[in-house]
């Protein structure tokens, strides 16, 4: 008998949960002052896709603002704009990818290795709590004229700073009790090439964050020390307060965020395939090399303007294409080795989704550094004028995508490509999440609105960086020939709100059917991650008393049991 | 538990006990996550001082009127090389479950951790220097000296929570893990003040 026999998905949809498995209760005074680590893991979810929601209507406007419609005047000045425009940039990352993804680790990756809890149950309480707050005074600061701009408030942009600052020292917080949970809560035989590739890629992750948004936050100091002065002396000049972080928003550094979107699919595409994933070794050392190439704090263009024609900048973005193109061969193998054709499944469109736009930013980040490359080969033929000459005129248009709206569309495919893979993990573990399984329909809805609005915008991002479009306009926010595309980013825009609308349609419904004491199947998937073993949902312990089993391989729920005393004292 | 998950406990072998020293362990990616801090916060440093110095080759990057006087920073820094030796002494102290030399050697490190904050804040009103958009090299110093000084408060703190735990433990080495970490956290702020004293007021 195998453990795979053990795990085949059963029917029973309504298996009682005990008292005894159910979440500690205690309404309001229980969330607020929960460490489950479980608990925190939905409120993360549910406050970033509240919060995304209102990112996302930032993005829409701005998207009006450029289409240039008439009678349709969005702003009322260039400042405000702006104002907008970094929000919408900040809030994307900071209070929507980031906090997705810290909330569905903060969930999964203690149950994914099989611990207990997390290592630091307070202070991840503590970091969801500051980042909420954080995330709050942030949004108000910006409303009290503050910003990352010029001609704000002084003390509004003093809170801006210190609200931004906060809110990455809280994501920070969060990401090392992660990191300590894998570390050091994992149980025998968890090595740590035999963790689920969610949690290795959140490893992954966390690890570059942990790395590079420190350098944000002393950006961010700097900024606030600087601005407290009677006068600015550069750094807390209002042109200069967005340029300095921008690093976070542009390549290589964006591409961090998108990490997880691997380990997502990639714990989906063998359970739907019915088969383990062939060269684990490689897709783990691809995971990693991403990561690698992915840390940006050494590529400031406000303290380095050559920093994006450097070879360090032109291989980052040949490499993440490398890695996405070595992963998909990795996924195309599984089909070498299914024990079934994958059955059609809402996670599973969504997972496809995220995929799709993570191969079009991928590609989107390529074209964008053969711009940095075009400046290293001039570099290189400085000595030759004609050869200059010639490079000018083949390379021009990948030259002039630097500072145009190419760089907002990689922005936005690398931000829909995340959300696309957190809301497809969101679906694959919603009996552990929500005590149900989401519903597919649900799934197939998200997976064509969302992925289609989220490859619009982003396409019509480049598009629009090959027409010119600066991505910061100094003096005029309309589009001035490119309005066409800005109305379609504006479609784009819509229907991933409407997608999001979707999703918080089913995470609400999912949290009150748990309030309900909803339950299912531990295993509907027949997964092969130590989280299916436990109930669906987890009980405060995860696992409740019965001990696990000593790890063995990557899959444990689909390998033979370990023999029992009595048959090896046998053999 | 549910029937499955139950039917499949059956098949297992008891559990080990997840690693040990997650304090330490925490307080490690703390601790990079400070470097990297620091480490963003001279590269800014540098890079602007570097820029400065090849637009204003002969002037001084330090403003007129400011006096960066190597003296305190000095004594700063053999006082927390000295408060390294104290840290292990804690350490050592509270393995052997010494709770009286574990005592004297935390008032001392304490006291060495306080001293820094005194000279600091000697230091700035010697210094003269003001932000006041004239000079880069101003922010800059004080956010570095600043964030050191906010570091030495941490661990401080870090190491009075700890001394307390230990302290009023009956086997002060069960909260070694404990001990240790506040002493890696320490190790590092003594670490980056002695970058910090030679980038900014040796080489200046």
């Amino acid at each position: 008998m195998t453990a795979t026999a053990t795990h085949t998905p059963v029917t029973d949809e309504h298996a009682p949960v005990t008292s005894e498995d159910s979440p500690s209760a205690g309404g309001l005074a229980g969330l607020l002052s929960s460490g489950d680590h479980k608990t925190l893991g939905r409120m993360w979810i549910l406050a970033s896709l509240l919060l995304g929601g209102f990112v996302l209507v930032c993005g829409l406007l701005l998207h009006l603002e450029r289409a240039d419609l008439p009678g349709l005047e969005v702003f009322a000045g260039i400042e405000s704009f702006r104002q907008v425009f970094t929000l919408y940039r900040v809030g994307l990352i900071f209070l929507f990818v980031a906090p997705l993804w810290i909330g569905l680790a903060t969930h999964l990756v203690p149950l994914q290795i099989g611990a207990r809890g997390v290592a630091f149950p307070r202070a991840a309480a503590a970091s969801f709590w500051g980042w909420l707050t954080g995330a709050g005074v942030l949004i108000a600061s910006w409303a009290i004229d503050g910003g990352l701009v010029a001609g704000g408030e002084q003390r509004a942009v003093e809170l801006s700073l210190l609200s931004f600052a906060l809110v990455v020292l809280s994501l920070l917080g969060a990401t090392a009790v992660l990191l300590a949970t894998m570390v050091t809560q994992r149980p025998a035989g968890m090595s740590l090439e035999r963790m689920p590739l969610f949690s290795w890629s959140m490893l992954v992750t966390g690890a570059v964050w942990l790395l590079s948004l420190p350098v944000l936050v002393a950006n961010l100091v700097i900024m606030w020390v600087d601005l407290r002065g009677p006068s600015a002396a550069r750094f807390g000049s209002g042109q200069n307060l967005f340029e300095q972080v921008s690093w976070v928003f542009d390549q290589p550094q964006v591409f961090v965020f998108a990490i997880p979107v691997i380990g997502v699919v990639g714990e989906i595409l063998p359970v739907a395939f019915g088969a383990p994933q062939r060269r684990w070794g490689l897709m783990l050392s691809l995971v990693g090399v991403a990561g690698v190439f992915s840390f940006g704090a050494d590529l400031q263009r406000f303290f380095n303007p050559t920093a994006q024609t450097t070879p360090l900048y032109v291989v980052s973005g040949i490499v993440v294409a490398l890695v996405v193109l070595g992963l998909l061969g990795g996924w195309a193998d599984l089909g070498r080795s299914a024990r079934r054709f994958p059955r059609p499944s809402g996670h599973l469109a969504v997972a496809m989704s995220a995929l799709g736009v993570l191969v079009f930013a991928a590609i989107a980040g390529f074209i964008r550094v053969l711009g940095g490359a075009v400046g290293f080969l001039r570099s290189f033929a400085r000595h030759n004028e004609s050869w200059q000459a010639d490079l000018d005129r083949a390379l021009a248009p990948l030259d002039d995508l630097r500072g145009t709206m190419a760089g907002a569309g990689l922005l936005d495919l690398v931000a829909m490509a995340a959300l696309l893979g957190a809301v497809a993990g969101l679906f694959y573990w919603s009996p552990k999440i929500f005590g149900r399984r989401a519903s597919h329909a649900a799934g197939f809805g998200t997976a064509a609105i969302l992925g289609a609005g989220g490859l619009l915008v982003g396409l019509m991002g480049l598009i629009a960086g090959f027409l010119g479009q600066p991505e910061r306009p100094s003096t005029s926010f309309s589009s001035a020939g490119a309005e066409v595309v800005a109305v379609l980013a504006a479609i784009g825009a819509i229907g991933v709100l409407a997608g999001l609308v979707v999703v918080v349609i089913v995470t609400l419904r999912g949290g009150a059917a748990l309030g309900k004491g909803a339950s299912t199947v531990p295993d509907p998937w027949g997964g092969h991650t130590m989280e299916w073993f436990a109930a669906s949902p987890p009980p405060v312990d995860n696992f409740g008393d019965e001990p696990l089993a000593p790890v063995r391989s990557a899959h444990p729920l689909w390998d033979a049991p370990a023999p029992t005393t009595g048959e090896r004292g046998g053999s | 538990m549910s029937e499955p998950a139950a039917a499949a406990t059956e098949l297992v072998a008891p559990a080990v006990a997840p690693r040990r020293r997650t304090l330490q362990v925490g307080t490690g990616f703390a601790a990079a996550a400070v470097l990297m801090y620091f480490g963003g916060l001279l590269g800014v440093y540098f890079s602007e001082r570097a820029d400065f110095l090849r637009a204003n080759p002969g002037q001084s990057w330090i403003p007129a009127g400011a006096r960066i006087e190597l003296t305190a920073p000095t004594v700063m820094a053999w006082t927390l090389l000295l408060s390294v030796v104290t840290m292990q002494w804690v350490v050592h102290a509270t393995k052997r479950d010494d709770r009286r030399h574990t005592l004297i050697a935390l008032v001392v490190t304490a006291m060495f951790g306080v001293a820094v904050i005194n000279q600091t804040a000697f230091q700035y009103r010697q210094m003269g220097l003001t932000i006041d958009g004239g000079s880069l090299a101003a922010p800059l110093i004080y956010t570095i000296s600043a964030s050191h000084l906010a570091l030495v408060t941490v661990a401080l703190a870090y190491l009075f929570i700890m001394a307390v735990r230990t302290l009023t433990s009956p086997a002060p080495s069960v909260h070694l893990d404990g001990m240790s970490a506040a002493a890696l956290l320490w190790h590092v702020m003594v670490f980056l003040y002695l970058v910090i004293w030679v980038g900014l007021f040796v080489t200046k």
